[in-house]
Formats: structure tokens, C-alpha cells, sequence
């Protein structure tokens, strides 16, 4: 996560602000003050986004959009509040439609004072940012280390969007090794998950609620058959993996074997099988052109 | 053909401001635009229940940071034509500088993102880089870059030495030679006019029926400006409208473009025939009566209803801004448009969302 | 330098002949505005020719006030007439475009409207003081 400190994407939002720090926090990325010089990007996607600058302060129509900006930004995110406004409300505190500052909306990490706040004081603020979003990164992979706070437990089908949503995160390496069409977790619609929920066998990992992790299987003839054991990138390397797969197979009494077929490409996943005791036992053609390894484990 | 609405904002790439659009689309062109705007919407004009008079001239500035010094200085008008305040004459000069410093800022910030509109980064980042320029001039005289408060019921809050006149006059003319590079980029690159000549096309009548004000009416033939008005230091420098006929969204970058040149021209006049003298008046008591007070902001007229009872709080307090009355005729471009068009139709009515919904 | 301003009270009757007089006479509608009086509702439509400033004014009762809309005459009407609407609780009809309300959202209805309409409690106008419960009271429901 070097990238993240040394260019963190932001994207910017006006809440109700006046148009003061909004323009001068695009002042910041122009000549002058060129933050992009300093790898900071401006961009229009959240999920692109590590940083949030919101200004104004927040008002009726305008809380839904910031939650949802904020929703869908990536973890871990730090959010930065610009201007008098952004911070307490401002000027516009009084105002029947303002409910204060952005604070009273979402977690807020740094205030940046001024009206209009300064480009300097902007800059500065990003660059405690960074350090707020390290700081975070590091708590993450912390949560994700400690196992017993990571919560294993049965997905519902009420997880279906959630599920979805991770497992085009997580086998987006699949998908530029093989492309997309072959990935079945990336082609994969949200009803056909849904009914797969109601058929398969789904255990999930969540971090404070949030879903970090899933795998699923189905037993046929005694064997268990793990279809897919998936963990967001940002807690790879933490055990979340190999606990998931342990309770999948406790969810599988009365197996005689297990069984989990992966692309012949997948050096990483067929290391990491092996290591939870999986043995290669046979390669076969899934579909032209793709080669598939299975790997098996007897029930000790 | 089946009709797709697309939504389009309130946070949108192209967009620093939220303004929500429904674009209800045939294949790819726009049948129809439905705005849903209020995602700025503070409720100001109710703060003037809490604000005494004399604090509302901070609030008037805070309805927009671009246009900020312009909506103080209107708001000053409005109140020192009801209590019969007569400002001195070199603080009516030193607006009018500071007037039109932020009309040529905020055409140059428009210049800069209608280019980033357009996908035409470089040119973006020159038409900032001039502006600069510009809020080194407002920061060096004020003290703020954007938001300045040096405007006061009955005058001005601070003074030019002639050292700093000396200085803005020699800064102009640089200024003036970066804008004319750029400007002449803006009226003869291929690209730009590829993007813009014949695109959201406003006839005469349109423009007039559909209430436009500033830049958008005089793109379409119309000489309006309200600083024929004659007031501030208008009245000693005379302003010819600055119009163009084609009424398309060239016309219109056209008009902004020159109007850069004209603000100069006033700026270089005003600090030549400065009187010297008192920079403000006391002004004692309580506003009593009612005015609609109307001046020429970069975007077009801004019209300043105010209505005081003799209390120290208005009994009303109402901005008619120009986005406002441009509204109606960006949804009338955007009918028939190309989807990939609708971000420059968006941005040629030049939109000030803060100051819409105040 | 200044041209005069007139203002001219007009009947809400005569509001539609007078406003298609004007736009026969070539005037562009500037702004409509209301302001709340302690007794009446004031309605001022201003117009614009070459610089000089004509302004028609009306009055409404604060209970139910009802308005025709003038957006059939000007189209650009309809957003001043939505916001009078939603600030203040004018029924305006036959707008031709009617956003139902939904121009603003506001977190207070009807903001400006005043507070004698029936129905309308009206926060920013008059705050409910908040009661302190007595200690060790259970919280209201």
C-alpha cells in the first residue's frame, strides 16, 4: 500500500457550501498550488477514491448523496471536511435547511477551518488525511490478523448484493488472466446468486459488519465440493482465508473427502490450497483453451 | 424508440456543483431535461429574520464565492438606496475595481472548466493559471482570495495606495497579453469549435422569452447589461454591451472571452480617474422602505429584492440570481441535444448552483 | 441615471390580463417574490424593458393562499412559481410545469409560509421550546 500514500485519489463534493472552498479546492489541483504534481488525483467515481473533501455544510437534499458517495468509497477512506461550513455549519448554522456540519452526517477525520479555507490550508488538510488513512490501513490489517474479531457465521440471502459485490472485487485477478467471460464469479448475476444461496452452503467473514469474506460449497456423494473461497485484497495474508474454509467443512459433516477445482493459471490460489492440505490429483480440459487442476483432502 | 431516462448529478465528474438532470433520451440524443435542483438549497433569505442588517453583508456575500464581492456590493446598494446614504465617490471607484476583477476571475474560472468540459485539459490549467493572477491582485488588496468582505453599507472597508494601483496597472498588462494567448486559443483552436459552433443554439426571441440574462441574452443579440444602469463608478465609464448573433454556445464563449477585455479596460479607467477622498460614510439608524436593486454580475443580472420596516432585521430579504433566470433556457438546449453534448450545454449557461438555490 | 422603479397594486383578478399586457408590450419577466406580512401575503411580479422596471403587486390572504400561474404567458415562470409554492404555501394552478412540492426540499415545509395557515408549525418562524424533563422522569415517547 505504498501507492496509496504516495497518490491518494480524492473526489470532491459540494454538500450547500457557497462555492468558495469548492473552487478553491479545485484551485488546488491548477497551476499555482498543483497538488497533481504531488501525485494527488481528482476523480469523479467514489469507488476510485481514498480521500473525501466535502464542503458546506449539510442540508435536507444533500445528506443521502453524502452518505452514498461515502458508501460506496473503498476502505480505508478518511474524509475532509473543508471550509467553516463543512466543519460546524458556518454562516448558514441558523438556516431552517442546514443540519450542520458534515459531520452530522458521516465520521468526519480532519477539519480544515477557513471561509473560504484557504488552498494551502486544503493542501494541508490532505496531507493529514494521509496519515489518518495509513493509520487506518494499519488498524485494518490489524482487525483482520486478530481472528476472533472477525465474525464467521452462515450468509442469508439478504448477503446476495454484498456477496456479489465482493466477488467482483476479488477475482478481478482471474479475470486478466483468463478475461472476464471465463471468470464464473464475474459474470455471475445477482438472481442467479440468490438462488445459489438457497442451494449451496455459504459461510461469511464480517468485520464490523462489513463483509470481508465468503465461501461456499455443496456436498454430493460425500464429497464436499468447495466451490469458491473468496477474501477482499485488503485482508489477504490474515487467516481470514483458511478460518473460512474450516468452517465450511465443519458445515459439511459426514464428508468423506473434500474436492475444489481451480485454472491452471492460478499459481497463487493452488499454493494457497495447498497449504490448508489440499493435494493435486488431476488436471483436466473445463474449456477449450482453459486447463483446470483439482485438489483433493481426505477427512482426517 | 424505446426512451431510456439517464440520470445526470448531483455528483457528476464534470460538475463541482450538484445540480441533478433527468435526461430522458432517445437513442442518443436528449428528448427532454428535468432538473431537480435543492441540493444547495441553505435557506438564507430567512437568516435575514436573524441577522441584523449590517451583519447581512456577510451572508449576501456567502450566496456564491465566485460572484461573492458583486452580491455584497449589490446588497450594500439595495440598502444605502433606502436609507438615502450617499457613498463616496472613490469608494464607488474602488467596487467598481474590485467588481470587475471578480467578473474577469470568474470568467476566466468558467473559460477554464468549460475547456475541462470539453476534454481540452492544457487549456483548462492556462485559463487558471492566468487567474491566479488575478486572486493574487483581490488578495493583495483585501486580504481574501475569494471571499473578500471589503464591501460595507455606506462605503468600503479598505483603501488602494497609489503604490498598489501602480502595481495592478502593470499586472493588468500582463494579465491582458496571457488572456489574449489564451482567449485566442478559445476562438480558433478546430477542436474548441468543433465542440461549440452550432451547439445549443438560442434564437433572439428564445433567449428573450425564456427570461436569459447576461452573457446567455447578449450571445443571442440581445444589449442588455445592467451596468448601463450607471451605477458604482458606471456612470463616469460607459459600457457597451458586448454582443454576438449566432446565439450557439461559440457565441457565448465569444461574449464571455471579450467581456475579459472590457473588464480591463473599465479596471485600467477606474484607477486612472480615482477620486481621492473618504472611502466610506457612518450610517446610522434603521433601514425603512423597499427596493428591487438590479447590477451586472458575471453571469448576468442579479436582482436584490429588499424590503426593511424600520426594524434593524428586513422584513424581506429576496435574490433573484442569474442562474436562476438562465435555468429554463439550458433545459430548452438541452432538448434535442447529443447526450456526449449535454456537459457544455450544461456549462455554457454558465451555472452557479449555490446561487440558484441560495 | 437611474430610470424610476413603479410599483402598481393590482387585483389578483386582473393578474393574467395584466401579465399578457406586459408581454404583449415586449417587457421580460425579471422575478416573482412573495414576503409574509403580519396580516397578508405580497406577491411582486417585476418586469424588465430597456432597463426600466415595472413591478405588479398583489396581496393574499395568509390562509390558503391561491394563485393562477402565469407560466401559460411566460414559460420561465414555472420555477418561481414552484418556489413560491414550496417556500410558501401558495396554491398556484395550472403551472405548466408542476414540480408538486418537490423543488425544494426542505427540512421545514413550507419555511416562509406563515404560521397562522392551519397545519403549518413552522419551526424556523416559532421554536417549540424544548421541555427539560425533571429528573429522573421517563423520556417522552
Amino acid at each position: 500500500m505504498f501507492g496509496l500514500k504516495q497518490s491518494p485519489w480524492v473526489i470532491h463534493y459540494d454538500a450547500s457550501s457557497c462555492n468558495g472552498c469548492d473552487i478553491e479546492t479545485l484551485a488546488c489541483l491548477t497551476p499555482g498550488f498543483d497538488v497533481e504534481r504531488l501525485g494527488v488525483l481528482n476523480t469523479g467515481d467514489p469507488k476510485h477514491a481514498d480521500i473525501f473533501l466535502v464542503t458546506g455544510a449539510a442540508n435536507e437534499q444533500s445528506h443521502a448523496v453524502i452518505r452514498n458517495i461515502y458508501d460506496q468509497m473503498p476502505e480505508p477512506k478518511v474524509v475532509v471536511a473543508i471550509g467553516a461550513c463543512a466543519c460546524t455549519g458556518g454562516i448558514f448554522r441558523e438556516c431552517y435547511n442546514i443540519s450542520g456540519g458534515v459531520d452530522t452526517v458521516i465520521p468526519v477525520d480532519v477539519f480544515v477551518p477557513g471561509c473560504a479555507a484557504r488552498p494551502e490550508a486544503i493542501i494541508d488538510g490532505v496531507v493529514q488525511a494521509l496519515a489518518a488513512l495509513m493509520d487506518r490501513r494499519k488498524a485494518m490489517k490489524a482487525l483482520g490478523k486478530n481472528v476472533d474479531q472477525v465474525l464467521y457465521s452462515r450468509a442469508e440471502s439478504a448477503d446476495a448484493a454484498r456477496i456479489l459485490s465482493l466477488q467482483k472485487t476479488a477475482h478481478q485477478q482471474e479475470g486478466t488472466i483468463y478475461g472476464e467471460e471465463h471468470v464464473p464469479g464475474l459474470v455471475q448475476t445477482l438472481p442467479a446468486l440468490e438462488v445459489e444461496l438457497t442451494q449451496r452452503v455459504f459461510i461469511k467473514a464480517t468485520v464490523n459488519g462489513r463483509l470481508v469474506g465468503v465461501a461456499r460449497g455443496y456436498a454430493q456423494d460425500r464429497t464436499g465440493f468447495i466451490s469458491d473461497v473468496i477474501v477482499h485484497p485488503y485482508f489477504h495474508r490474515c487467516g481470514v482465508g483458511r478460518r473460512l474454509l474450516e468452517e465450511l467443512e465443519k458445515a459439511l459433516p459426514d464428508m468423506n473427502r473434500f474436492e475444489a477445482s481451480i485454472g491452471d493459471k492460478c499459481v497463487e490460489s493452488a499454493a494457497w490450497l495447498q497449504r490448508q492440505g489440499y493435494e493435486l490429483y488431476k488436471t483436466d480440459s473445463w474449456r477449450p483453451a482453459i486447463a483446470r487442476v483439482y485438489f483433493q483432502k481426505e477427512r482426517k | 424508440m424505446a426512451r431510456t431516462i439517464i440520470p445526470f448529478g448531483p455528483q457528476h465528474p464534470v460538475l463541482p456543483e450538484p445540480v441533478h438532470l433527468d435526461l430522458v433520451v432517445e437513442d442518443e440524443k436528449v428528448v427532454e431535461a428535468r432538473p431537480s435542483i435543492g441540493f444547495i438549497h441553505r435557506g438564507l433569505e430567512k437568516l435575514a429574520e436573524k441577522k441584523d442588517y449590517v451583519e447581512f453583508v456577510y451572508v449576501a456575500e456567502r450566496i456564491c464565492g465566485i460572484c461573492s464581492f458583486i452580491h455584497g456590493q449589490s446588497y450594500c446598494q439595495a440598502i444605502e438606496t433606502i436609507m438615502n446614504v450617499t457613498v463616496p465617490p472613490r469608494a464607488l471607484y474602488l467596487r467598481t475595481v474590485w467588481g470587475e476583477l471578480s467578473r474577469i476571475h470568474s470568467h476566466l474560472l468558467w473559460l477554464g472548466l468549460l475547456a475541462d468540459a470539453m476534454g481540452f485539459e492544457s487549456l483548462f490549467m492556462h485559463s487558471w493559471r492566468v487567474r491566479e493572477r488575478v486572486l493574487n491582485i483581490i488578495e493583495a488588496t483585501t486580504g481574501g482570495r475569494v471571499i473578500f468582505g471589503s464591501c460595507k453599507i455606506g462605503g468600503v472597508r479598505r483603501d488602494i495606495d497609489p503604490a498598489m494601483i501602480t502595481h495592478i496597472q502593470s499586472e493588468m498588462k500582463t494579465i491582458e497579453k496571457e488572456m489574449r494567448e489564451i482567449t485566442t486559443v478559445f476562438m480558433n483552436d478546430r477542436s474548441v469549435k468543433s465542440r461549440l459552433c452550432g451547439v445549443g443554439v438560442l434564437t433572439k426571441q428564445e433567449a428573450y422569452e425564456l427570461g436569459c440574462v447576461g452573457p446567455m441574452l447578449r450571445a443571442s443579440g440581445v444589449a442588455q447589461d445592467m451596468r448601463k444602469l450607471g451605477y458604482a463608478a458606471y456612470k463616469d465609464i460607459p459600457v457597451e454591451p458586448i454582443t454576438r448573433t449566432e446565439g450557439d454556445s461559440y457565441a457565448r464563449c465569444a461574449v464571455r472571452s471579450e467581456e475579459l477585455f472590457q473588464s480591463v479596460d473599465i479596471i485600467r479607467q477606474a484607477l486612472e480617474r480615482i477620486p481621492d477622498g473618504e472611502i466610506a460614510v457612518k450610517v446610522t439608524g434603521n433601514p425603512n422602505g423597499e427596493t428591487i436593486m438590479r447590477t451586472e454580475q458575471p453571469r448576468g443580472e442579479v436582482a436584490y429584492c429588499v424590503k426593511a420596516t424600520g426594524s434593524k432585521n428586513l422584513q424581506r430579504f429576496r435574490v433573484r440570481t442569474p442562474t436562476f433566470a438562465n435555468l429554463p433556457a439550458m433545459l430548452k438546449v438541452l432538448q434535442g441535444c447529443d447526450l456526449a453534448d449535454v456537459p457544455v450545454l450544461v456549462l455554457t449557461i454558465d451555472p452557479c448552483i449555490s446561487c440558484t438555490e441560495r | 441615471m437611474t430610470p424610476e422603479q413603479t410599483m402598481e397594486p393590482i387585483a389578483v383578478e386582473t393578474l393574467l390580463q395584466r401579465v399578457q399586457k406586459m408581454h404583449e408590450d415586449g417587457y421580460r419577466l425579471v422575478q416573482i417574490h412573495a414576503t409574509t406580512l403580519p396580516d397578508k401575503l405580497e406577491i411582486t411580479y417585476s418586469f424588465d424593458l430597456d432597463l426600466r422596471l415595472a413591478s405588479l403587486r398583489l396581496h393574499l390572504p395568509l390562509e390558503e393562499p391561491r394563485l393562477p400561474s402565469v407560466s401559460t404567458i411566460y414559460g420561465c415562470a414555472v420555477l418561481y412559481e414552484n418556489e413560491m409554492h414550496d417556500l410558501f404555501r401558495v396554491q398556484v394552478d395550472g403551472m405548466t410545469l408542476d414540480f408538486k412540492g418537490n423543488l425544494y426540499k426542505t427540512a421545514v415545509k413550507f419555511p416562509f409560509g406563515s404560521t397562522k395557515a392551519p397545519g403549518v408549525t413552522c419551526a424556523a418562524i416559532a421554536p417549540a421550546p424544548t421541555p427539560k424533563p425533571a429528573a429522573g422522569a421517563a423520556p417522552v415517547k
